[in-house]
């Protein structure tokens, strides 16, 4: 069962450039220690049982193929597991690293670093300045 | 009962928004106060934006959402028949612990809509019975902001300058100006200059899940430091299960305390301030027999007329990198264009547009101002196109009072004492959608103006039920309303309302400004009366 979970991770979230998908880069167990609750747990059960057992063995256009059918199927149940499998991966440091060296993102905590953004510039409101007042007065 | 308290002037209930101010008032004026609050402090190491697993946190243990992160100290809502879930937080703070801190004020016309626009109940107090309280609070608040917006009274000079617009709300600011539509920097409880030991914001982004730097305002910082100095009492820890009273008198509050122990806090004044779900919970909780309907309620107004702001969202995607995940999200500007009544639109009232900076990481992933990433082989195609590349803009429409959409007593539901936990009631009604429909129409021209490649929607963001009002509502006439002008019971006269409940319209601005400065003045109503008792009841 572990395998075909850990091949259910890869197909929601496949590699990206040098980083694996969710299953390669061992997220299951923290997929499986999430599933502390009933709905979880019933979901995480409720899809992995509608694998087949040749599902590590099919294409992965296949895999979707497939999955899109259990979607169908299982819709809420397939909502939480893929919300729990977005969970575990974007969250994963090597994920966050992975993200931060294409954009300007900072992939530690927001804080207590932050960022730096231009203060407000009260040029760009001259055009407002000028309207006249818009609010209703009330006796 | 196993304890009794020493009896006291006023005993508040709840450490919030509303209940903060209150209680720093009514201590400044010499008035024995004590205040139960079912949280307790939050300290500044525990909050989760310092934590590598900031978005996990606020996906599960700091959800705004109680039945979703259940804390110990949390009661759960039964929201099955609702259209939106409730977002609150208990703790001292409030829900300004987990809020954007976006800080307008309702306008006059918002105190009289049926007035003006034949809809809802005119207040029974004005703009102008509020003005001086805006003031003081703004200056506890530490607003920051910019003063001489024409689509409002005018106001003092705000304590602090705007906050950073950010690329994506310049972009739409320019977009505004070369529409010819209004807008303006938000007033933010946000520092943006240091305050004392707190720090100015540093533009990390996710407000809602606390502040350690202090930047961010909620009422633990702004408030309660001054109100223990005062005299006050704070008890946290303590959750309140009933309004203890004879017929026509309320005599205290009996509460749970951190052990497990039922304890009485006998009071000369009663003040609830438990939100707008929280506080028609506790007064239908203690009904007796002299009030069979519960506390309060010979008007069987209490619970009804529940509002929320039914909220739309509209996302532009932009080629360009616009780091929307930089600086407090929900706090850039605002746009009023649409907010009064146009009746060539085909509705009465109108909507705030707000400008909302993106999201995290596995923010962008779940979904939230955009649907949820596509899972599979489209998934990180999608995810580089969003992520840092939106900018949002939510529809924020008027609720109008609807007796059906109501708190009542869930039939099975309890919290972990066994006390029945609140239901909602509620649906939206089809001129909130047209509305957010009209909204999200033209804020899309606003996003495409500026410069967005693709403009996508959500027509009602479900989960946004932040602002909890109406349910206790004021008014002149004792039938059908439950407390006065001044936030006082018209079945009780030593028993006091003075959060959102008291709302008898909403407007369509975030109301916690107004909501804390009804608290000032309420306070001050109170205290006037009981100073002006000689031989009554002051401790």
């Amino acid at each position: 069962m572990s395998d075909l979970q850990k091949t259910l991770l890869d197909a929601l979230v496949p590699e990206h450039g040098d980083i694996p998908g969710a299953g390669s880069l061992g997220l299951l167990p923290l997929v499986m220690a999430d599933a502390d609750d009933e709905p979880k747990s019933r979901a995480l059960q409720v899809i992995s049982a509608a694998l087949p057992d040749d599902f590590v063995d099919l294409s992965s256009l296949q895999r979707e193929s497939l999955l899109l059918q259990i979607e169908t199927a299982y819709p809420n149940e397939f909502s939480v597991v893929v919300n729990m499998v977005f969970t575990a991966y974007y969250c994963d440091q090597r994920v966050l690293d992975g993200i931060a060296r294409h954009t300007g993102y900072n992939p530690q905590p927001p804080q207590p670093k932050g960022y730096q953004l231009p203060a407000f510039d009260e040029q760009l409101l001259q055009p407002v300045r000028e309207s006249p007042p818009r609010w209703r007065t009330v006796d | 009962m196993s304890r009794r308290e020493e009896p006291v002037d006023v005993v508040v209930v709840g450490a919030g928004a509303s209940g903060g101010a209150f209680t720093w008032s009514i201590a400044r004026q010499g008035l024995k106060v004590v205040c139960l609050e079912q949280g307790g402090w939050v300290t500044p190491e525990t909050i989760p934006s310092l934590l590598p697993q900031w978005e996990r946190a606020r996906a599960r243990t700091h959800h705004p959402n109680p039945n979703v992160r259940k804390n110990a100290w949390d009661y759960p809502i039964d929201d099955t028949d609702s259209d939106i879930s409730p977002m609150l937080y208990n703790a001292v703070g409030g829900s300004t612990i987990h809020w954007g801190a976006h800080f307008p004020r309702l306008k006059p016309s918002d105190f009289r809509v049926r007035t003006l626009d034949g809809v809802g109940v005119d207040w029974p107090i004005g703009y102008n019975d509020l003005a001086p309280y805006f003031e003081i609070n703004d200056a506890m608040m530490t607003v920051s902001g910019l003063a001489g917006d024409p689509a409002n009274p005018a106001r003092g000079p705000r304590p602090c300058p705007p906050v950073p617009l950010g690329e994506g709300a310049r972009r739409i600011a320019e977009a505004y100006n070369r529409l010819g539509w209004h807008w303006w920097p938000v007033d933010a409880a946000i520092l943006t200059k240091d305050h004392g030991d707190r720090l100015s914001c540093n533009n990390c982004g996710p407000c809602d899940l606390g502040c350690p730097r202090g930047s961010r305002t909620s009422t633990d910082l702004a408030y309660w430091p001054e109100a223990l100095a005062a005299g006050a009492i704070l008890r946290t820890g303590a959750r309140v299960v009933k309004v203890t009273s004879t017929p026509g008198r309320v005599t205290g509050v009996d509460f749970v305390d951190e052990s497990g122990e039922l304890v009485h806090q006998p009071a000369a004044n009663v003040v609830l301030a438990g939100n707008g779900v929280g506080t028609a919970r506790l007064l239908l909780l203690s009904a007796e027999d002299w009030c069979p309907s519960g506390l309060a309620n010979s008007s069987d107004q209490v619970g009804r007329n529940l509002m929320f702001h039914p909220t739309g969202m509209v996302t532009g995607v932009f080629d360009e990198d616009l780091s929307g995940y930089a600086g407090p999200f929900a706090a850039s500007i605002v746009s009023q264009e649409f907010y009064e009544t146009d009746r060539s639109r085909g509705f009465v009232r109108g909507f705030q547009a707000q400008t909302i900076r993106s999201d995290g990481p596995l923010g962008t992933a779940l979904g939230g101002y955009l649907p949820r990433l596509p899972w599979g082989n489209r998934h990180h195609e999608q995810f580089s196109s969003q992520f840092g590349h939106t900018a949002s803009i939510t529809v924020t429409t008027e609720d109008l009072p609807d007796p059906n959409n109501r708190v009542t007593l869930a039939d099975t539901l309890t919290d972990r004492w066994g006390v029945r936990a609140p239901k909602i009631s509620y649906r939206v009604e089809q001129r909130c959608r047209d509305t957010i429909r009209f909204g999200i129409e033209r804020n899309s021209e606003v996003l495409r103006e500026a410069g967005a490649r693709e403009v996508l929607s959500i027509p009602l963001v479900s989960s946004a039920g932040f602002h909890l009002l109406g349910t206790a509502r004021m008014g002149a006439d004792a039938d059908m309303s439950v407390v006065d002008a001044n936030c006082r019971s018209h079945d009780v006269p030593n028993l006091w309302v003075i959060d959102g409940s008291v709302f008898p319209t909403v407007g369509a601005l975030n109301p916690t400004s107004t909501l804390q400065s009804i608290a000032l003045r309420a306070a001050d109503a109170l205290a006037g009366r009981e100073l002006a008792e000689v031989g009554g009841d002051i401790v």
